[in-house]
């Protein structure tokens, strides 16, 4: 069964939502936000005086710049730096939980949120901090300093992780631009993520592709239909900028990744659309696609209804690929394969899907840095019970392998890893979610698995629901 | 002051229930001998019809803010609930919510004067005990005659069936009327489970894909859920606009 036959399939499974209009509206309304209390004083008894309680954020700076993110027991590539920050991103796209939990987080915990604007790190101040980190780079992996582990690792750098740094302020200030030289002056592998055309500017493609450590570039890109993004991502930069700004960092031998996160089933998924996407990042000498469904945790209530504001079903999207997780993932599957015979390689942190990829790390750059990446996580353990060709693995020989691969980046991040391997802690990440990976035993580690090639339990429950 | 029955006090407690029981959030509106009630989600709208004239001026206000059967419309536009014991009195004053009785009892008209539909089923309570109330949508068909009540779980990769029995009084089928065969059409189980809080035994009118018709035996109560539509689209479906 083909993604086309699948999809018309699982229309009959999760309805489209109707809805009576009143009034000539729907009658949805966003979510107001709840704020904090203003003037909040408290009475001091030893200073017998009122004193205003407040807790303020820096509204200027953002201190805390590089981090290995929270889903490193997952993620290949945890290496993130933080540029920019704002309360809300310019873009305003309206899938982004990114943006819908910092504005949320922001405005429940600081007094002076409602002053804040865009803010980036201090230039300076991060120079000097990474002059110190790597002095560690190659160094052996210790102890659990996950920042250090990861930079002797050489695990690239991300930008654009929790936001954007290519927005309009950043062609004044260059914020992005110096730390992006200073990467390649000291030939650390960068990798960005962004939706923004600002990166194919030449003073842009001119420092990334002069990295001796390579840079690749995420171009976030959900469809090639603009009416679509303009009402989705109604800041971003059209569809013809961003493929512009693709054209020119391929020219330049950078590598360029279209990223579909999320793949949005019945809304960025049409044959029509897909094959004119196709079409366009052939046309520019894109080869490879990074895919996500949309994110499990990304479920609130002010997302659904930034969705239903604008007329789209998000319930039905969000149960077919993302509520169900083997469903969600089957699907994305069957899409990627025609991206696959359509000459595309493609990748995906969607755990189902990770033995089909096409490059060992998901973001489909295994192939292009030379340094190290985050091998002791979630996708890399599935990668190497596959490379295993059907014979049994256990964690022990897992764990081995990643220690001659350079190494754990934390105890904690391996006692995560191993409670996923034998299906503890959160079910979301599960070795076995990965099809064809099937038990084979047990030792005293837990589980022994093995990968079948012609399993996939996702099939099974599949023609058993249709 | 307006001095509420016990039918009424009813209907609305039931309203209220069906929001604390989680299904639904909804508004109430009311005018002369009608009450209508319809979700925040605008997929269901139920009208009761009252023996007597109980609200000569429109007002609407949200069930959960329901409090007494003593209530006043407020001169600044609130409404005021009363509530008594012995010499205390306690006044609850809740906003009125926006939408006009005419508006609902327009487009209510408008889906209750078009033609009549095919198929009538009796369904009870009792069904609902077959239900998984986990799942988000039931889905209804009729292929050659016979009537069936599905659930697709996503979840399990299991398919829950329901077929129309005679036994056990669970379809009642002296009352249905199956004529014309009908597609799939889904209903969401939250919608569909929340209409039997106010009667224990309704008629589903099926045949149109936009939405259905339901009625209790005594006609007193009445209304319309929007239907979920099983194509390749993405879009919200409007109905009425």
């Amino acid at each position: 069964m083909n993604y086309w036959d699948l999809r018309k399939d699982i229309s009959k499974v999760i309805p489209r939502a109707s809805q009576f209009v009143f009034d000539g509206s729907s009658g949805i309304k966003g979510v107001k936000e709840k704020g904090r209390k203003s003037n909040y004083e408290q009475f001091n008894l030893e200073k017998r005086e009122w004193v205003k309680i407040e807790r303020l954020l820096d509204i200027d700076e953002i201190n805390s710049f590089v981090e290995v993110s929270l889903r490193a027991q997952s993620c290949p590539m945890p290496l993130n730096i933080d540029v920019w920050d704002g309360l809300k991103c310019p873009f305003g796209c309206k899938y982004c939980y990114a943006d819908y939990f910092k504005a949320s987080l922001y405005s429940s915990f600081f007094d002076n949120y409602k002053k804040m604007g865009l803010r980036h790190c201090n230039v300076d101040f991060v120079k000097k901090e990474l002059d110190i980190l790597m002095k560690h780079r190659g160094e052996k992996v210790e102890g659990n300093d996950k920042v250090k582990n990861a930079i002797r690792q050489e695990i690239p750098m991300r930008l654009g992780i929790r936001f954007e740094d290519f927005i309009s302020k950043e062609k004044k200030d260059k914020i992005s631009l110096q730390l992006l030289q200073y990467l390649t002056d000291i030939s650390y592998p960068t990798m960005i993520n962004t939706k923004s055309s600002l990166i194919g500017e030449d003073e842009y493609v001119k420092v990334l592709s002069d990295n001796k450590g390579k840079a690749a570039v995420h171009m976030t890109l959900i469809s090639s239909d603009n009416k679509f993004l303009k009402k989705i991502e109604p800041g971003a930069p059209s569809l013809e900028a961003r493929l512009g700004a693709c054209k020119n960092l391929v020219e330049a031998g950078v590598r360029v990744i279209c990223r579909i996160e999320p793949y949005m089933i019945f809304l960025n998924d049409s044959k029509k659309m897909v094959d004119d996407y196709i079409g366009r990042i052939k046309e520019i000498g894109i080869k490879h696609i990074t895919w996500d469904t949309y994110s499990y945790s990304a479920n609130s209530i002010g997302i659904a209804n930034n969705f239903r504001q604008l007329g789209i079903d998000w319930d039905r999207m969000f149960l077919l690929t993302s509520d169900s997780q083997w469903l969600g993932s089957i699907l994305l599957g069957k899409l990627m394969e025609y991206f696959r015979e359509n000459e595309i390689q493609n990748s995906t942190f969607d755990f189902g899907n990770v033995p089909d990829n096409d490059n060992f790390i998901c973001c489909e750059v295994g192939d292009w840095f030379g340094g190290g990446f985050n091998y002791g996580c979630g996708v890399s353990a599935i990668r190497f019970i596959v490379s295993q060709k059907g014979k049994p693995c256990t964690w022990g020989a897992f764990n081995k392998w990643v220690v001659k691969k350079g190494g754990w980046l934390s105890d904690s991040i391996k006692d995560e890893v191993k409670r996923m391997w034998n299906g503890n802690g959160n079910v979301a990440w599960y070795i076995s979610w990965a099809k064809g990976i099937e038990p084979a035993g047990s030792d005293t580690e837990g589980m022994i698995w093995k990968f079948n090639k012609k399993d996939d339990f996702r099939l099974k429950k599949l023609e058993s629901i249709l | 002051m307006i001095k509420i029955n016990k039918r009424v006090e009813s209907i609305f407690a039931q309203a209220v229930a069906l929001e604390q029981s989680g299904k639904e959030k909804s508004i109430i509106f009311c005018k002369g001998k009608t009450i209508y009630i319809k979700n925040m989600d605008n997929t269901l709208l139920l009208r009761f019809m009252l023996g007597k004239n109980f609200f000569p001026t429109p007002f609407a206000f949200k069930a959960d803010d329901y409090d007494s059967s003593s209530l006043r419309l407020d001169d600044d536009g609130g409404i005021i609930f009363v509530d008594r014991v012995e010499e205390y009195s306690r006044e609850k004053k809740c906003k009125i919510e926006s939408g006009s009785f005419a508006n609902i009892n327009k487009v209510f008209n408008r889906l209750y004067d078009q033609p009549e539909l095919p198929n009538q089923i009796v369904l009870q309570e009792k069904l609902l005990g077959l239900l998984d109330r986990r799942l988000s949508h039931v889905e209804f068909f009729l292929k050659k005659g016979d009537f069936k009540i599905v659930q697709k779980d996503i979840y399990s990769g299991t398919v829950i069936s329901i077929k129309k029995e005679a036994a056990e009084g669970l379809i009642d089928l002296n009352k249905d009327n199956l004529k014309k065969d009908f597609n799939p059409i889904g209903l969401r189980t939250n919608d569909f489970m929340s209409l039997f809080i106010f009667s224990d035994s309704l008629s589903f009118y099926f045949g149109k894909s936009d939405f259905v018709f339901f009625e209790s035996h005594d006609i007193s109560m009445c209304g319309f859920l929007a239907c979920c539509i099983y194509d390749e689209l993405g879009e919200i479906n409007y109905i009425g606009e």
